[in-house]
């Protein structure tokens, strides 16, 4: 079986999905939170092999970016974790719901 | 071979991203994505990417899956979804006990490859677009502008100077040299070819002056850490190229080139870093020496072309021409993908990003500590309001019982106040 751009864009794919299911279907909210790191790892994954693809490294700069900005992200994400669990005792995203209007 | 391996790391990464979403307990969550994510570093490394595969294990595998774990250990929230069946921790341990033989054997093969001599995928390089650059070696033509069919390509290219390299689309192109000052066309044709360097080299003296392009290889090579040479004959006869290893022993030189006709290359020297004294001597009088490269630098992964030319000391009608050499230099390309290649466009091309990318790590920072700073700053201030008197109390109760005394706060709190009465 040939391996080419085609089948790295259709295993991103796959994994975007599986993270958009898992921001949908779990209720932890780490959880939630990591199937947002998986989504950004499929989106790297498609940005490397068009680069590759092009011959332009263009694409793995904007990996590069992306992995700090999921870092900086994880950083205020885990904390507002933290803050909401000392104030709520839980992180079920169904019991968070005083923004409802 | 390779793209067998490919297919299972994708099926692999697939598979651990699914049990990731299926799994109750968050730290085997956390485990089955580190594992997708180390899939998805070699897969970059099939993608020609070698940095983003160690940043990817370095910083995604590495520091923020480290952040999580701690986060979901910290919280106690491994078993927040549903309460996981207990089992006794030898049976548990039992069952990993294949699983971590094999990955032991397979870090084992893994450093034995590595220290036997490992070397990187050998994945194709996706082609680059050929580039040119024009040589002005010809001390009489004056000014003169390259044009292709699509326009001038370099114009104004003074004598001993080098244009910078201009991108051209690969194929057959037919390369036009209009002299403006003698009022002269040459037109010459070439099959430029992807991940190729051309040199478009004037030379010749007179009103006469040659073209002629060479094909330049200046994207890195295995050996790194070296530099290469190539020397093209500009001048009127023959040369040789001898090193002259000895200053006092006329007979210790060796031979470099044995003869380079004019308008010729010469293959390309690989040679380690530092200072040369090649000369150049007359090829068919070799005790006739015509230039001495004395004490020329050669820089790391640099790739020089030098050019022999006749130069003329004094203009007008009685003109010597004294021999010479030019060396053009130029740093040799960055292979694609690798850390020089991301660091040179992260300080040319998206260094403003890059700046704002840090400004943004400082407001996160600056988010994270104000976001997990504020809950205990509250609870310190109402500490010091209301039970200052009987704050010290509470606090040996409490770390004697072992927990917050609730009853026990409000009594002492409300003494005061009787006493005042």
């Amino acid at each position: 079986m040939p391996v080419t751009i085609d089948t790295y864009v259709i295993v991103s794919m796959v994994l975007f999905s599986l993270g958009v299911m898992g921001v949908m279907l779990r209720r932890n909210a780490i959880l939630v939170f990591m199937s947002v790191e998986l989504m950004l790892n499929a989106t790297n994954l498609a940005l490397a092999s068009f680069a590759n693809q092009w011959g332009s490294e263009s694409g793995h700069l904007f990996v590069f970016f992306i992995i700090t900005v999921a870092a900086a992200e994880v950083a205020v994400g885990l904390a507002l974790i933290v803050a909401i669990f000392r104030s709520k005792k839980s992180i079920n995203i169904d019991e968070l719901h005083q923004m409802e209007g | 071979m390779l793209e067998l391996v490919i297919v299972l790391v994708m099926a692999l990464a697939i598979v651990s991203a699914f049990l990731m979403l299926i799994t109750n307990n968050a730290v085997h969550s956390a485990l089955f994505l580190i594992v997708t994510m180390m899939c998805i570093a070699f897969l970059f490394l099939t993608l020609n990417a070698p940095f983003l595969a160690m940043i990817q294990i370095t910083v995604y595998a590495g520091a923020i899956m480290v952040l999580f774990l701690f986060v979901i250990m910290l919280l106690g929230a491994d078993k927040l979804d549903a309460a996981t069946v207990e089992t006794p921790p030898e049976r548990r341990y039992r069952l990993f006990l294949p699983l971590a033989t094999a990955l032991g054997f397979a870090l084992i093969v893994m450093l034995g490859a590595v220290i036997l001599g490992g070397r990187p995928l050998d994945r194709e390089v996706p082609g680059r677009t050929p580039q040119i650059r024009v040589i002005n070696a010809a001390p009489d033509a004056g000014e003169f502008e390259v044009h292709t069919s699509d326009g001038v390509l370099v114009s104004g290219v003074p004598f001993r100077e080098a244009s910078a390299f201009v991108d051209v689309p690969a194929g057959e192109t037919r390369l036009l040299v209009h002299f403006e000052a003698i009022d002269r066309m040459q037109e010459i044709s070439v099959p430029l070819e992807p991940n190729d360097a051309y040199s478009l080299i004037v030379y010749g003296e007179g009103a006469e002056p040659q073209i002629t392009v060479v094909a330049d290889d200046i994207s890195t090579i295995e050996e790194s850490r070296s530099s290469r040479v190539a020397v093209f004959n500009a001048y009127g006869t023959p040369i040789s190229m001898i090193d002259p290893r000895s200053e006092f022993d006329e007979n210790d030189t060796i031979v470099l080139i044995p003869e380079l006709a004019p308008g010729q290359i010469s293959d390309t020297f690989y040679v380690e870093t530092g200072a040369i004294d090649w000369t150049f001597v007359n090829a068919t009088n070799t005790s006739e020496r015509l230039f001495r490269l004395n004490e020329h630098e050669i820089g790391i992964d640099d790739s020089e072309l030098i050019l022999f030319i006749g130069e003329p000391t004094i203009s007008g009608a009685n003109a010597i021409v004294r021999p010479s050499a030019l060396p053009i230099i130029v740093e040799a390309r960055p292979s694609f993908g690798g850390p020089r290649a991301i660091g040179y466009m992260l300080f040319t091309d998206f260094m403003l990003p890059f700046q704002l990318l840090g400004l943004l790590l400082l407001a996160s920072m600056v988010g994270a500590i104000v976001l997990t700073h504020r809950e205990a700053e509250r609870a310190k201030g109402r500490g010091v309001g209301r039970r200052r008197v009987s704050r010290p109390l509470v606090n040996v109760i409490a770390s004697q019982v072992g927990h917050e005394v609730t009853t026990a706060t409000e009594e002492p709190a409300q003494l005061p106040e009787k006493m005042g009465e």
